[in-house]
């Protein structure tokens, strides 16, 4: 659990980990207003949007920086900037025929390429959306429930016949006060399709008009079954959670690291982690501080965030005083 | 001296307190929201120490930063967690402030040290003004000071002395009383907020709380 002041790089983290297995493989969420599959990059650009700015710059510090890397034990993802490309080499050994044949000489040997400015991907016919240096991460947040829902919209018979669809359904049903029995797709009023939590007397209401906490964790659990990533990621975890929502995501959680899974969680609720620290078993809580763009983080147990806490000492006000 | 509080409630409260009594300025003069501190308060549980302290903190001058806590046990009990305190928290002088109530300083000193002790912590203490003991410590391979000041005055006559004993006594022909605490929420709120507000006269301050300026002063010196 991520846990910092605003603007300390907890999502950042959950971005870099999302970028490393490969930021060209294409995720499980589309652009709402060009039905387009968007690759890993491409969404967390989309998160990164302002106005009409494009290209990959903002994966450099400042924007101008040379060079970025992104390492998680002996796994190492580089992006290396030649001019308007931003190139991608890893310490991985990949296929010959993944490599981008570039005449620049790097001191990486790419894999693929996103442009500065613009937004391209790619680099040449090579496959290099199929390198995968490290397992499948997921990336869970509310800004992404439409992103999400248009590649469930657009991959539906894939998804309803794994039968996760049922599974998410009658677990809502135990946090809500309507017996939902499945999720499905039909048209609407004017024959538009759209998305429904379908209940047990027949009716049917549209995830839309749900609860936003309801919602993102019917998203998350479609999107993971789909995926099945080693990583998930989930960013601002308590947002439009009732506790009640939150104790039976942390639940998940804690299924989900029975089997293996990495859960890697940021928060700005002591509540949510401590719901969490409870459930996971050997759940940890990392403060994070950015200080001139230098990362700092401590690792707490949640034993020792509650002694603190009886202290006096919140850690998310001390994030710049824990050692 | 500026103080960055540690805990939401002692913030909220600390940051309404001032701005009420003073200003928005003085407030944002005093209370520092981002930066690094090398010690730490831990204040009583009463609602004065949050308006006071600051206010000798700033008295104290300064550019450095100390942390400021709220404990939820008050007195020794906010002792209860000090090995994690010093374990996780870069603090290499810890005040400690505490109503002395009816206890005799000794017993005090006794309790503190019977606390340290059975925490594994060695120390050595020197009582470096009336009501400030520094306890030079070592836990493990960590050293750190604690500085306890216990609030409370000998020339108010009153069983329990507490923080507000140093507040009365600028309350013009006060009525009867037994209990300074009970006194001074007893007082009209236009008396006590002139009251605080002699408390940015640096002299008055000094005068009214000696050993918290002369405990606090510990923090600064290296």
């Amino acid at each position: 659990m991520l846990v910092g002041a605003n603007n300390s790089a907890k999502s950042t983290v959950l971005e870099a980990l999302f970028l490393l297995p490969n930021p060209l493989r294409q995720v499980p969420y589309v652009k709402p207003d060009e039905k387009a599959p968007l690759r890993a990059a491409s969404l967390i650009h989309e998160i990164h949007r302002t106005l009409t700015s494009a290209g990959y710059a903002f994966l450099l510090y400042r924007y101008i920086a040379e060079k970025a890397e992104v390492s998680l034990d002996d796994t190492s993802l580089e992006f290396v900037r030649r001019g308007s490309q931003i190139y991608l080499g890893t310490n991985k050994p990949l296929p010959e025929s993944s490599y981008l044949r570039i005449p620049e000489k790097l001191n990486i040997k790419p894999f693929g390429s996103l442009a500065t400015s613009a937004d391209t991907i790619g680099g040449s016919d090579s496959p290099h959306s199929e390198v995968r240096i490290l397992g499948e991460s997921l990336l869970i947040s509310s800004e992404l429930v439409r992103h999400a829902w248009w590649y469930m919209h657009q991959n539906w018979a894939n998804i309803m016949n794994t039968g996760i669809t049922r599974e998410v359904a009658a677990d809502i049903s135990r946090l809500v006060s309507e017996e939902f029995v499945n999720i499905t797709i039909e048209p609407f009023l004017g024959g538009n399709l759209s998305m429904f939590g379908f209940l047990k007397d027949g009716t049917r209401i549209r995830l839309g008009d749900l609860g936003a906490g309801v919602q993102v964790y019917i998203t998350a659990r479609i999107l993971h079954e789909v995926a099945k990533p080693e990583f998930l990621l989930w960013d601002d975890v308590e947002a439009h959670m009732n506790p009640r929502m939150l104790i039976r995501a942390a639940e998940w959680f804690s299924e989900l690291v029975d089997r293996g899974v990495s859960v890697v969680i940021t928060t700005h609720s002591l509540e949510a982690a401590k719901i969490i620290g409870e459930l996971v078993e050997d759940a940890r809580i990392c403060t994070m501080t950015l200080r001139d763009g230098k990362l700092e983080s401590s690792e707490l147990s949640p034993d020792e965030v509650e002694r603190l806490l009886s202290a006096g000492i919140d850690v998310r006000l001390a994030d710049t005083v824990i050692v | 001296m500026k103080l960055k509080p540690l805990g939401t409630k002692l913030k909220a409260g600390m940051s309404k307190k001032l701005r009420r009594t003073y200003s928005a300025r003085f407030r944002s003069e005093v209370i520092c929201d981002t930066g690094d501190a090398d010690s730490l308060v831990m204040l009583g549980d009463g609602d004065v120490d949050d308006i006071v302290i600051p206010v000798i903190c700033h008295h104290l001058n300064g550019t450095g930063i100390a942390a400021v806590a709220k404990p939820e046990h008050p007195r020794i009990g906010a002792l209860n967690e000090l090995q994690t305190v010093v374990k996780r928290v870069g603090a290499d002088k810890i005040a400690l402030i505490m109503d002395q109530e009816g206890d005799e300083l000794a017993q005090i000193g006794e309790q503190v040290g019977a606390r340290l002790r059975r925490m594994n912590v060695r120390f050595q203490q020197d009582e470096v003004f009336a009501k400030v003991v520094r306890y030079r410590c070592t836990m493990g391979s960590r050293r750190f000071e604690l500085i306890l000041i216990v609030s409370g005055r000998e020339d108010v006559r009153v069983r329990a002395h507490k923080i507000e004993d140093h507040l009365i006594r600028f309350i013009q022909n006060p009525p009867e009383f037994s209990d300074s605490k009970e006194l001074w929420r007893r007082v009209d709120e236009d008396i006590r907020k002139e009251v605080l507000r002699k408390l940015l006269e640096e002299e008055a301050c000094r005068e009214a709380f000696p050993q918290h300026f002369t405990g606090l002063n510990l923090l600064k010196s290296h």
